[in-house]
């Protein structure tokens, strides 16, 4: 794209519509991501499973899609999805809006510790619930100490309500930070004036503010749906052995029964059903409304009424029990040790040599998962930013095409993907086999959504007046960007790049097939070393997964810090 | 390659046949193709494994048959894992249809669901949230290994006389591990000096202590951990690997109709 034929475009045109030939510029490289680390190792191993013989079969498809066992997993990977996700939603709408509308000590901290619990391994996690949720929970010392021995004991464990309340905890934060991060700029000033005019509290939300969120709560619904969706770890322990998703089954057909046909034809079920509800979820996004945003620091008050004191101490205690419980249970457990409370098994970790069950020292998993985290959040912030602006600039079918494309790795089992990196990407055209840079790629399949869906809110409600106003003025596209976009994006963009790293962080599923032994990442080591019996095994995992989550409140804290150009200034 | 997807391996002609010399101090009972396409490197055996704290405070008997566990004094005491998903959930079960038999290990299954067995996913969920003998659980009796006694001892705290765990030998499924030589090598000959090394003694007495199974040749030294806190069963339970592979998923489906449905 030239700066003079994107001038007079911009210039020209009644939208902010860009040419097709920038549009497309915009989406080589999103594209080309995409097709390589993503559909082409996907359709490998995928069409892999269905010609056994080198022809295709589609009797397996048609043998696998009548089994009733298949269809009742089917049934209830939909069932606990959509619960999951609404139940999240109900927990972390007013979360979104305690954190990102009410001013209050400790703010930031508490921003970045409510997405800690989204980074941490499920097999750590599930285990700090069974904890809080068996018969020897606080809750249950609790009714035993108000009714005595005649209190009934509350044993969630393996359970589906225990699978939703996990998925609350997990999920959170993606309600959190992406609604948050457009309510945080949203003029609070169109609130009071439906306030002046007489509409309640309630509606004043209802009608004002609820119209101008639902791009953001869309992705979140969309997001926290894939996830779930796909949930692996969680619905396996804490649901018990007899429950089961589509993804349960995929590992079990690909690492047990070594049946690959199995395995492509629920990978294609899987795949249909995610393109399904991002079709839905496409048709929601499409109203859009634009309206003017605020620097952060206006948009957000203290407290003032009794009710809002109220409503924040409800919210602060929901995050305290549904949030941080598990997390302490885990940095307790972390401490303990045969001769009481002590940092033995910190002290473990960094001084132990190659000596031990991971073949490396298990601080270098600690620095592993920092390069690797950073190099894939570099990788997603470039691709989904691309992306993200072409949606928002270019051609509304091709763009809402890209968007959903994108969306697509976060439903795709990890497996799968996993799986068909290391057959697909091994020989040419991409000879990566045993190469750690497999591993950001992987990390950044999953980030890039996120960069997308926290981005294009934010984009599309930039008054595209102030672009043309500038053009108008002279400004070339490269400066309008600068100095019109970015102010107003650039902290959408610190929420994208805290969100990436997060996630980077903390995956473990496509990570695990990709991490050679020599580079193995946090959750890798964890998941290692909780394979072996031993009490020091155990408590080197929880501190492992201890310092996971302050190695990754930290970098968020930092990253929320950050300013980028004018931002907060505007 | 273990013994329960051995059977696959050799079907599918996966491997060239090399006889390494070092096989002549590997017992024959570890050596189960003798066209020798896959070598033994190491044996570990899956056990039931039990709280030796429990036992002594409870007073109840450990049990010395599987059978017992089905009795009153186990109920709700056992944490297995589900064979779908679990390696040692499956050697267990396998243990299970040595000993009652095809006809009837499925009884004795339904008898120990009825007795409020609990099924985990995977070996650690079973071994630190359900085993008191080294997690948070609550139940005295879980499947484990052979040499998870001494792991305990060796990946302590503090220095213990006595492994807390000990290991009911009446239980044991082995499990040999394997290594083959791929039928489509370019490089056989460095390929052999590879199984030559994971047969010699420096290979072999560094097994222990890194993955927790016992070495296959006669000629290596156990660690002292090992020798003090662990044993490997003479007589456990043992399957054909082609039966289990012929068998192993119309097993696993029955199962889970028995125990999960």
């Amino acid at each position: 794209m030239t700066d003079t034929a994107g001038t007079q475009r911009v210039a020209a045109g009644p939208a902010q519509r860009r040419g097709p030939a920038a549009t497309a510029a915009l989406l080589v490289v999103p594209v080309l991501f995409l097709g390589l680390f993503f559909v082409y190792p996907v359709a490998t191993i995928v069409l892999t499973g269905l010609r056994p013989e080198g022809v295709l079969d589609l009797g397996a498809v048609w043998q696998v899609l009548s089994d009733p066992v298949v269809r009742r997993v089917a049934w209830f990977t939909v069932w606990q999805a959509t619960v999951s996700t609404a139940l999240t939603l109900a927990l972390g709408l007013p979360g979104a809006y305690v954190l990102s509308r009410m001013r209050f000590r400790g703010r930031n901290v508490l921003r970045a510790a409510v997405t800690v619990p989204f980074v941490l391994p499920t097999v750590v996690v599930a285990s700090a619930f069974l904890a809080l949720l068996g018969p020897q929970s606080p809750v249950n010392s609790l009714l035993e100490g108000v009714f005595g021995a005649a209190a009934p004991t509350l044993d969630l464990r393996r359970t589906v309500t225990a699978i939703l309340i996990a998925h609350a905890f997990f999920n959170y934060a993606v309600v959190v930070r992406t609604v948050g991060g457009l309510w945080a700029l949203l003029d609070p000033r169109l609130e009071d004036a439906a306030r002046v005019l007489g509409a309640s509290r309630w509606q004043a939300f209802r009608e004002v503010s609820l119209p101008l969120l639902r791009p953001a709560i869309a992705s979140a619904t969309a997001i926290v749906f894939l996830f779930t969706f796909t949930s692996f770890g969680v619905v396996l322990i804490l649901g018990g052995p007899a429950r089961a998703t589509i993804e349960v089954e995929i590992h079990r057909a690909t690492t047990q029964l070594l049946d690959l046909p199995l395995a492509s034809v629920l990978a294609l079920l899987q795949l249909i059903a995610v393109v399904t509800s991002l079709v839905v979820y496409g048709r929601l996004q499409r109203r859009t409304t634009q309206q003017p945003l605020v620097a952060s620091e206006r948009a957000s008050r203290p407290a003032r009424t009794r009710g809002e004191r109220r409503f924040l101490r409800a919210n602060l205690a929901l995050m305290a029990g549904l949030l941080a419980a598990p997390l302490l249970v885990l940095a307790e457990r972390s401490l303990s040790t045969a001769q009481g409370y002590g940092l033995t098994h910190y002290r473990a970790l960094f001084s132990a040599t190659a000596d031990t069950i991971l073949t490396v020292p298990p601080w270098l998993a600690i620095r592993n998962s920092i390069t690797f985290a950073v190099a894939a959040t570099v990788i997603a912030l470039i691709v989904g930013g691309l992306a993200a602006t072409a949606a928002v600039t270019g051609h509304g079918r091709v763009a809402r095409f890209v968007d959903g494309a994108l969306m697509v790795p976060l439903g795709t089992s990890a497996v799968t993907v996993g799986f068909g990196f290391l057959i697909a990407l091994n020989r040419p055209p991409v000879d990566l086999r045993g190469s750690p840079l497999l591993i950001p790629l992987a990390q950044a399949l999953i980030a890039t959504p996120f960069v997308v869906r926290t981005l294009l809110p934010v984009l599309r409600s930039i008054d595209h007046r102030l672009r043309e106003a500038a053009a108008t003025l002279g400004a070339t596209p490269r400066r309008i960007w600068r100095e019109v976009d970015l102010p107003i994006v650039g902290r959408a963009l610190l929420v994208a790049a805290g969100f990436s790293f997060a996630i980077a962080v903390g995956e473990f599923g496509a990570t695990v097939f990709v991490a050679r032994a020599q580079f193995p990442t946090m959750p890798v080591a964890i998941f290692r070393m909780l394979g072996r019996p031993g009490a020091a095994n155990f408590g080197q995992a929880m501190a492992m997964s201890t310092i996971l989550m302050v190695v990754t409140a930290t970098a968020l804290l930092l990253i929320d810090r950050l300013r980028v150009g004018q931002v907060g200034r505007f | 390659m273990d013994t329960t997807f051995l059977s696959r391996a050799l079907d599918e002609e996966l491997f060239q046949a090399y006889r390494s010399p070092r096989l002549d101090v590997v017992p024959e009972r570890y050596q189960l193709d003798p066209e020798h396409r896959v070598t033994p490197v190491d044996v570990g055996d899956v056990c039931l494994n039990y709280d030796v704290a429990w036992f002594d405070e409870h007073d109840v008997a450990v049990p010395d048959d599987l059978a017992e566990l089905t009795g009153e004094d186990y109920e709700g005491r056992l944490a297995v894992m589900n064979p779908a998903t679990s390696s040692p959930g499956l050697a267990f079960l396998l243990a299970t249809i040595e000993r009652f038999g095809v006809d009837d290990y499925l009884d004795f299954w339904a008898d120990l669901r009825d007795n409020d067995v609990v099924v985990t996913d995977g070996w650690s969920q079973a071994y630190y949230d359900e085993f008191s003998g080294a997690g948070a659980g609550d139940r005295p009796l879980v499947v484990s290994y052979a040499s998870s006694p001494p792991a305990e001892v060796y990946f302590a705290d503090e220095e213990l006389e006595e492994a807390p765990t000990g290991v009911i030998g009446a239980s044991c499924f082995r499990q040999i591990e394997f290594v083959g030589i791929l039928a489509t090598t370019e490089h056989p000959d460095e390929a052999q000096q590879l199984v030559d090394f994971m047969l010699s003694p420096t290979f072999q007495e560094d097994i222990p202590l890194r993955m927790f199974v016992f070495p296959v040749v006669e000629d290596a030294e156990l660690p002292e951990v090992f020798v003090e806190h662990a044993q490997l069963p003479d007589d456990p339970f043992e399957l054909d690997p082609f039966v289990i592979g012929e068998n192993r998923e119309t097993w696993i489906d029955e199962w889970t109709r028995t125990v999960l449905r």
